[in-house]
């Protein structure tokens, strides 16, 4: 269920992420020891879809609503719990590791990691080991333990040796830079079937595609996920200049010379009387 | 106040940007330094990626760079065939440096090659003018006056070959010592980020024995086109150059560089060239203790700028 590597193509309605998700559902349950046939459903939105970062972006916060919709109807069951996963487009990054080489520290490890996701938030009305079982979050694919696994399994394909500790400081330095943010009351519930849940975009987040999967528990088993999407990405004189930059670099380049010129000339001209 | 930049891709505070670019543009116009020597490490400092500042401080130099040698030219000050040979030397430095950072940033080095770079020319270049100022300082306490040591003629420089007559500089020598002064300092530009004229300006007194009067305009004059191409490649090879984050830095340079230079006309020369000396060799030290003293962390993630965003 975990989507690294996966990429959602923006024309994708919601409608058809919805259906998948179904189906996944239809494929997991059986595994998931499911205590009634008839699944709790779960309704969610996010206050914004699209993140434009322009100029002055320093970072956004979205907040998710949900209620949860109970098939069964209110039969003094215990309180719901809600796990939230935010996951942001793959990317790839390089671990480095520095050691000493003639008293100067330099890089001399790699690692580099080709689905790492770029962005993972993950937030909760509790912490996760008294929401449900560790073996249970491994096989949702919940959590910064599975990401590690993956990680960990991923590198072993690549051959290094030490992929536990890189992928541990992966994800420390991850979590450092905001972009992995973990939450244990991040998500709160007002009234009984309402709740809501924030998290903050970093400045230097990757454009893409995010999903963020709604899971909803009662007594550590699964009830019913939910998904919605938003899509961050620049626009206006960010856009226009990344986007010159990388695909028409020579003309790029020529208008920075121009603009550095023209700004000296008009310094020479300001403090000509000099 | 913060403004994000579109190649180095983050957030950053617009009054930092000014103020560093102010404070760079003060010195520069106090000494008559380029500043690029201070200006990328201090990128660097400030969380920069050390390609884009390099990158994008040569796209600065090319702003103070003209305006300096259009005030220099305006007094004839600048021996243009001089200046066009030394480009030619510069052309090929460049395009090498350029190429330099590029191979070391696709096998994961480019950092620690800047700093090393920036540690070794920091030191020389902070270390002789703290000598020079302290010896001068004790002259005048003294009331010696210091005799300028002129050397015969008689120096390898005229046993080469390609000899060219330069006329606003009064000389016939070979052409081939400007060629590689040019291209040693368009090579450090390319790597850099820096104008060179920290380099040439020595170089043409003492090595070439050019008129002091034209030494200022000429290499400004091939600064200016040197690191235009720097920019160029840069931004063709690497994407590392950021318009917004050079445009920010050039209004806060041209405004210090103003201040800078009404400023300098008041103060004593030698005791501000012994403190920015002593500036110089902090940043150094600074630079490179990064490399020697044990990281917090000797994990550090490195997105590929560029690729895959």
């Amino acid at each position: 269920m975990r989507r690294i590597g996966h990429n959602i193509s923006s024309a994708e309605s919601l409608a058809q992420l919805i259906r998948s998700f179904c189906c996944i559902l239809i494929l997991t349950f059986p595994n998931l020891r499911a205590g009634s046939a008839e699944a709790e459903t779960i309704e969610t939105d996010l206050t914004s879809h699209q993140i434009v970062v322009d100029i002055n972006f320093s970072g956004a916060s979205i907040t998710l609503f949900g209620t949860t919709v109970e098939k069964s109807g209110p039969d003094g069951r215990d309180r719901p719990d809600v796990v939230i996963t935010v996951e942001g487009p793959a990317q790839t990054i390089n671990l480095q590791k520095k050691s000493r080489v003639a008293g100067i520290w330099l890089n001399t490890e790699k690692q580099t990691f080709d689905n790492a996701p770029a962005y993972l938030a993950l937030l909760s009305n509790r912490p996760l080991e008294e929401i449900t079982t560790s073996e249970n979050l491994l096989k949702l694919g919940i959590g910064f333990n599975s990401l590690a696994q993956e990680l960990v399994a991923q590198n072993l394909r690549s051959g290094s040796i030490d992929g536990q500790a890189f992928s541990e400081n992966f994800i420390r330095l991850m979590e450092k830079q905001s972009r992995f943010h973990k939450d244990t009351k991040g998500v709160t519930f007002v009234g009984e079937h309402l709740f809501r849940a924030k998290f903050k975009i970093p400045a230097d987040v990757p454009t893409g595609n995010y999903l963020a999967e709604i899971h909803l528990f009662r007594q550590g088993i699964l009830q019913g996920v939910a998904n919605s999407t938003f899509n961050v990405h620049k626009a206006g004189i960010e856009q226009l200049i990344y986007s010159t930059a990388h695909e028409m670099p020579f003309l790029y380049g020529i208008l920075s010379v121009i603009l550095a010129i023209v700004a000296g000339l008009g310094a020479s001209y300001i403090f000509r009387n000099r | 106040m913060d403004i994000y930049l579109p190649i180095a891709e983050q957030s950053i505070n617009i009054l930092l940007l000014l103020g560093m670019g102010g404070i760079v543009g003060f010195l520069s116009g106090m000494f008559g330094v380029g500043g690029g020597f201070l200006m990328t490490p201090m990128l660097i400092f400030s969380g920069i990626p050390p390609a884009v500042a390099v990158a994008t401080e040569a796209n600065q130099i090319v702003a103070s760079s003209v305006s300096g040698s259009i005030a220099q030219w305006r007094r004839n000050n600048v021996d243009v065939k001089m200046g066009l040979v030394l480009l030619f030397g510069g052309v090929f430095g460049a395009i090498i440096g350029v190429r330099l950072i590029k191979l070391f940033r696709e096998i994961g080095q480019v950092d620690l090659v800047i700093s090393l770079c920036y540690v070794i020319f920091l030191g020389i270049i902070g270390g002789l003018m703290l000598l020079e100022s302290i010896q001068t300082i004790r002259k005048t306490s003294t009331g010696q006056i210091g005799s300028m040591r002129k050397s015969g003629h008689h120096s390898w420089i005229h046993g080469l070959p390609f000899k060219t007559r330069f006329h606003r500089s009064k000389l016939y020598i070979s052409a081939i010592p400007p060629v590689i002064i040019g291209a040693f300092v368009g090579l450090l530009a390319g790597v850099m980020g820096v104008g060179g004229g920290f380099i040439m300006v020595p170089a043409m007194i003492y090595l070439l024995r050019m008129p002091t009067s034209v030494v200022i305009g000429t290499s400004l004059f091939q600064i200016v086109f040197v690191t235009g191409l720097v920019t160029i490649l840069h931004a063709t090879q690497n994407q590392t150059v950021d318009a917004v984050l050079a445009l920010l830095l050039m209004i806060g340079g041209v405004i210090g560089a103003q201040i800078g230079a009404r400023t300098g006309t008041f103060l004593r020369g030698e005791q501000l060239r012994a403190l920015l000396a002593i500036l110089v060799l902090i940043v150094c030290i600074n630079l490179g203790l990064n490399l020697v003293i044990k990281p917090d962390d000797i994990y550090s993630l490195a997105v590929s700028i560029g690729n895959g965003r």
